[in-house]
């Protein structure tokens, strides 16, 4: 039996798509995931439902009647409940203020009812995860902290939906075993619920149906039997039968060119110690939130270290700001473009040659023809689709974005290229030839340092990978041994 | 960049218009030394909006509230040096621009490497100068007279055009060639746009900040000290009136208060439309209490066409 | 303890234990009931308005107006009786509407028509103006003497003005308790956390314009019983002090994290620093000067602090 269901839902930011008829429907009892590559829409058709974002076409009905909710409040009052992928909490009110904001028990008199409050949120957030402090301010907490906190915010709403968006990205193991509990608590009370995630395993054990996103369209909806059907699940997603073998460069290596002997970011970590060749690619894998990121960025200046030493070219280097390294021929592709990579606001030009501006002694004066250049140089070199290089970054797509983030460093990695998960929420064929520029970078005898979430492009581009566990390297894979089993198997080797 | 063209020749035009309306309503109001006062007013009005434009483009919630103070600064130990004579001029100039950076600098880095909101740490520093001054004028007793050369330059015009306003234009041109064209300019824009981009780009974040506000304690010192010539003498509170009018200027000519964008074209345009729309309000014959809130109505008008233009873009 | 750090009260309240000691120290008959009191009715004004203040800035705006708001209803005060023959009651009744109308037009203008509030509210600052000029071009007119001889007063040995500050800022307390004072916190810490959680950001932002003038009529109400008389450049002074008061008090202009107390205390603090000066024998021009210097002091302490938090 339907409880909410969305027709045709089509929503437009500027001049992007970001839905274009997406449906679903959300039946009692049930979970429901819904899955997608990046940029299919899926948050955004979240948002529609939980009355954050309105549509600019489609319908949507609960319990059968047509309704529109153009506010959270408004959602919230059909019991339209969502706990978002990046927590939203008020930094300086404590947990429990923060739990019931918007919805606040009122007691005597109209006033907050604090001790009610105070019980009913201490009880909630056992059950995900006991002995929590309700009094910490949220701003204190850890992102897996505030994840929790997020999430029972939305179970003390007594929902008749639930949405989780990608809920499980900072737990522990433990504590999705309790989150799945109270989704299933949930569920026999009738409630439905939607689970937004990129973790199969999770989603063949919670759900019973799946919704495909693709470019905004949903390209599939079935209910899961006992084995979720993987080939059939990515090609979905992918749009392509199957993804093309990435074809490797014979590459030449060369002598050392980094070099770390215990490289850590706070004093309890060991440290990391590896070297790195001219013309390799060496990849670091693991677990999610092991340290791989932050080796990079401490290794390109923007962290500060705690221990531990790094040489290039056999010369010991101090990274103590990004302007230390880049000058050392040494450059990072930061994990985040939106925040760390591109000024949004500005031209592909611009952007493509702020780093060399920063770092160019002479001329004081912008060589501008030099940079219209050097600009198209990259544009072709990168396969960037834009009408030209003065079009601003933020009317380019997610991968050709990603181009230039990585674009702007091509003429300055000299010694080392450093990369943190490039190809994130980039679609296939721009991942083909942002990797294809990166095996070039290589061939012309910079060292490349890549992490990547991906086991798979780790295996596909790599000649050695480093397995990371807190901030150690736990194992080293080369040729044969360098396999998917092996690469998790140490992943998980030090793991309660 | 035409878009900015677009917002200053708006702001131009509305300019013009205002003048042209406001003959009809005065005659005279578009009299040579009545528009020759117009430009006057504007140019040092425009200069102090260059102070702001800098500090907002480098972003960070950026403002100067000392502008004020630091042209009381170079107008009154300005005078205090020149003793009225012109051959002092040039050393004494170089002198208060000095200061003026300094106390700049001061801002800079209690806002780059204390992280102290801008409005709070210029506003501070606003109070320390200014109560500087008035110890330094009242212990000192300081000479308060303009030297000839001032009054030429801030009174006095060029084939029609007053030297001030020509002035206004080549620092003007000097500034929007700097921040466009120089390789520090897009540090300061990339700063405003993305401090973290810039920061991991290769850009020393903190020096870029400190140097905003030193540039704009420099121009606001040497502008005070211009304008000695125009009022024919250094007195308290000299600056004070330009301080929140400079804000308001820049805003109205298309600064963004959060940065990396916006360009100064548009903002000097703007300071020859409110110098216009101020003067049209006092010759009309209303009483103060009639142009204040004539005055402020006409603002508030003003941000809502601004807000409906940039939601257009 | 705990609650006082939360709320970053704890610079704010020992600058002003610091200024309060030294004070006494130059002037030992501070501790006078007479003294104290007088003290109190000096420095009301400014702890209301800098309350007013510290209202707006926790829900994330600011108001450049709250000086001129304070002239235009001084004026109206002063005036409204020899204007429309009005007696006390009925002024009284008038000047609080509009200080309500006021407070109304801003929050209008930056919560819902979103305006950024440093620049509106100077527009609306010279709005206030022109009534206050409109109200007494020149500084006269007369408020009823019943109200200063009330206000000079006091009730059980307690000084009006000071049950005047207490109630206003123990109102504020109260409304703590209530989902909207709590709101209006959460919308200044994190405006996007606060609408997700279906608050209203517009109306609580609204509403606390509309709560925050109200503490600007009382401020001009103990003003307007002191001078009992209208000016308009009475107010001028009182936008700039409020803003460091507020700075002061631990209040961070971000938004959503300090408490209107510490913006109290740091007026009383900002009240006791001009008598350090006087009894020190400083001539008063030096008071500019100090004014900025305490700014600064309190400022290093404020991110002293906080930087040792954040590590």
């Amino acid at each position: 039996m339907s409880i909410l269901t969305a027709r045709g839902v089509v929503k437009r930011f500027g001049g992007v798509v970001a839905l274009n008829g997406a449906e679903i429907s959300l039946s009692a009892g049930r979970v429901g995931g819904l899955l997608g590559a990046n940029g299919a829409g899926k948050s955004v058709l979240s948002a529609i439902l939980a009355g954050e974002i309105t549509p600019d076409e489609g319908e949507m009905s609960f319990d059968g009647r047509p309704i529109s909710h153009p506010s959270p409040r408004a959602a919230r009052d059909h019991g339209i409940v969502i706990a978002h992928q990046h927590a939203s909490l008020v930094p300086d009110l404590p947990v429990w203020e923060n739990l019931f904001l918007g919805a606040e028990r009122r007691g005597w008199l109209g006033l907050i009812d604090r001790e009610g409050s105070r019980t009913a949120a201490a009880e909630t957030l056992a059950r995900l995860s006991p002995d929590f402090d309700i009094d910490r301010l949220a701003g204190e907490l850890s992102s897996a902290e505030q994840q929790l906190v997020e999430i029972a915010r939305a179970l003390l709403r007594k929902p008749r939906v639930l949405i989780l968006d990608e809920p499980t990205a900072s737990l522990a193991h433990a504590e999705v075993d309790r989150l799945f509990q109270e989704i299933r608590k949930l569920a026999a009370e009738g409630a439905a619920t939607v689970f937004i995630s990129h973790r199969l395993p999770e989603v063949q054990e919670i759900c019973d149906d799946v919704v495909v996103l693709r470019n905004g369209q949903t390209v599939g909806s079935w209910s899961i039997g006992d084995k979720l059907d993987h080939d059939r699940l990515l090609s979905l997603m992918t749009g392509e039968a199957e993804v093309a073998a990435h074809q490797r460069l014979v590459r030449d290596i060369g002598p050392v060119v980094l070099e770390t002997t215990g490289l850590a970011v706070t004093p309890r970590h060991e440290g990391a110690t590896l070297t790195l060749r001219r013309g390799e690619i060496v990849g670091l894998a693991g677990l999610q939130g092991q340290g791989q990121e932050e080796i990079l960025e401490a290794l390109a200046g923007g962290r500060r270290i705690a221990a531990g030493r790094v040489r290039v070219e056999g010369g010991e280097v101090r990274p103590r700001r990004p302007s230390d390294m880049i000058r050392h021929g040494v450059c990072l592709v930061p994990g985040d473009r939106h925040r760390q990579g591109l000024f949004i606001g500005q031209s592909i030009e611009e952007n493509l040659d702020y780093p060399s501006a920063c770092v160019r002694r002479r001329p004081w004066i912008l060589p501008f023809a030099e940079i219209r250049r050097r600009a198209l140089e990259i544009i072709g070199r990168l396969g960037i689709k834009t009408s030209g290089p003065t079009q601003e970054v933020a009317a380019l797509s997610g991968g050709n974005q990603q181009k230039v983030v990585i674009g702007k460093w091509l003429p300055l990695a000299t010694k080392v290229l450093l990369l943190s998960d490039p190809a994130k929420g980039v679609d296939v064929h721009a991942k083909g030839e942002i990797y294809a520029a990166v095996e070039g970078l290589a061939a012309d005898g910079a060292g490349v340092l890549l992490y990547a979430s991906d086991f798979q492009e780790l295996l596909s581009m790599c000649d050695r990978v480093l397995v990371v566990y807190d901030g150690r390297i736990v194992g080293e894979f080369a040729g044969e041994t360098m396999t998917e089993f092996n690469l998790l198997a140490a992943s998980f080797g030090r793991a309660a | 960049m035409t878009a900015f063209l677009r917002t200053g020749g708006l702001l131009l035009a509305l300019s013009i218009v205002l003048m042209v309306l406001g003959n009809f309503v005065t005659p005279g109001f578009l009299s040579f030394t009545q528009v020759s006062t117009q430009l006057k007013i504007s140019a040092f009005l425009g200069l102090f909006a260059l102070c702001q434009t800098f500090v907002l483009i480098a972003g960070g919630e950026g403002v100067d509230l000392s502008v004020g103070a630091n042209g009381s600064l170079g107008g009154i130990v300005g005078a205090a040096l020149i003793q009225g004579q012109d051959s002092a001029v040039l050393p004494v100039a170089i002198l208060m621009g000095l200061a003026g950076a300094a106390v700049g600098t001061v801002s800079g880095l209690g806002v780059a490497l204390f992280g102290v909101p801008p409005l709070v740490m210029t506003l501070a520093i606003a109070s320390i100068v200014n109560g500087g001054l008035i110890i330094f004028e009242s212990i000192a007793q300081p000479a308060i007279a303009t030297s000839p050369f001032l009054a030429q330059l801030a009174g006095r015009t060029t084939l029609g055009v007053p030297n001030i306003f020509l002035l206004w234009i080549a620092i003007g041109l000097a500034a929007v060639w700097f921040l466009s064209a120089t390789a520090w300019g897009r540090k300061i824009f990339g700063t405003g746009a993305n401090a973290k981009v810039a920061l991991l780009s290769g850009t020393h974040v903190r020096m870029v900040k400190i140097s905003v506000y030193a540039i704009s304690g420099l121009i606001a010192a040497l502008t005070g000290f211009c304008l000695i010539g125009y009022v024919g003498a250094a007195f308290l509170g000299l600056g004070d009136a330009y301080v929140l009018s400079s804000i308001v200027v820049a805003v109205i000519g298309g600064m963004s208060l959060a940065g990396g964008r916006g360009s100064y074209v548009g903002v000097a345009a703007a300071a020859i439309l409110i110098t216009v729309l101020t003067s049209l309000l006092t010759t009309m014959q209303i009483s103060e209490a009639g142009r204040q809130i004539i005055f402020g109505c006409i603002l508030v008008v003003f941000l809502l066409l601004n807000r409906h233009l940039d939601r257009a873009h | 303890m705990r609650a006082l750090r939360h709320a970053g009260l704890l610079p704010s309240l020992g600058m002003l234990i610091v200024v309060f000691a030294i004070n006494v120290a130059l002037q030992p008959h501070l501790l006078t009931r007479g003294s104290l009191s007088s003290n109190i009715a000096t420095f009301a004004p400014t702890i209301l308005v800098s309350a007013a203040q510290a209202i707006i800035v926790l829900s994330g705006e600011l108001d450049l107006s709250v000086g001129t708001g304070v002239s235009m209803l001084n004026c109206a005060l002063a005036t409204l009786p020899e204007l429309v023959g009005w007696g006390l009651w009925p002024t009284l009744g008038a000047t609080f509407a509009i200080a309500v109308m006021a407070g109304a037009t801003n929050g209008v203008l930056v919560a819902y028509v979103r305006l950024p509030s440093l620049i509106v509210t100077f527009a609306t600052s010279a709005i206030w103006f022109g009534i206050a000029l409109f109200f007494r071009p020149q500084p006269g007119g007369s408020v009823d003497q019943v109200f200063g001889d009330f206000y000079a007063g006091s009730v059980w040995g307690v000084p009006i003005a000071l049950i005047l500050v207490l109630v206003a800022l123990g109102l504020w307390s109260v409304l703590q308790r209530y989902p909207l004072g709590r709101q209006l916190l959460a919308v200044g810490g994190n405006p996007v956390a606060a609408f997700h959680a279906g608050i209203d950001v517009r109306w609580v932002k609204f509403c606390g314009y509309c709560i925050a003038w109200c503490f600007v009529y009382l401020g001009s109400l103990a003003i307007s019983a002191q001078t009992l008389s209208g000016d308009s450049r009475l107010g001028l002074p009182y936008t700039l002090t409020s803003v460091a008061a507020v700075v002061i008090g631990g209040i961070s202009l971000a938004g959503g994290r300090g408490s209107v107390w510490g913006a109290a205390f740091g007026a009383i603090a900002l009240g006791l620093v001009a008598n350090v000066i006087y009894f020190a024998g400083i001539p008063s021009i030096y008071q500019e000067f100090f004014k900025g210097i305490v700014i600064c002091i309190a400022l290093s302490f404020t991110f002293i602090v906080g930087r040792r938090k954040a590590a």
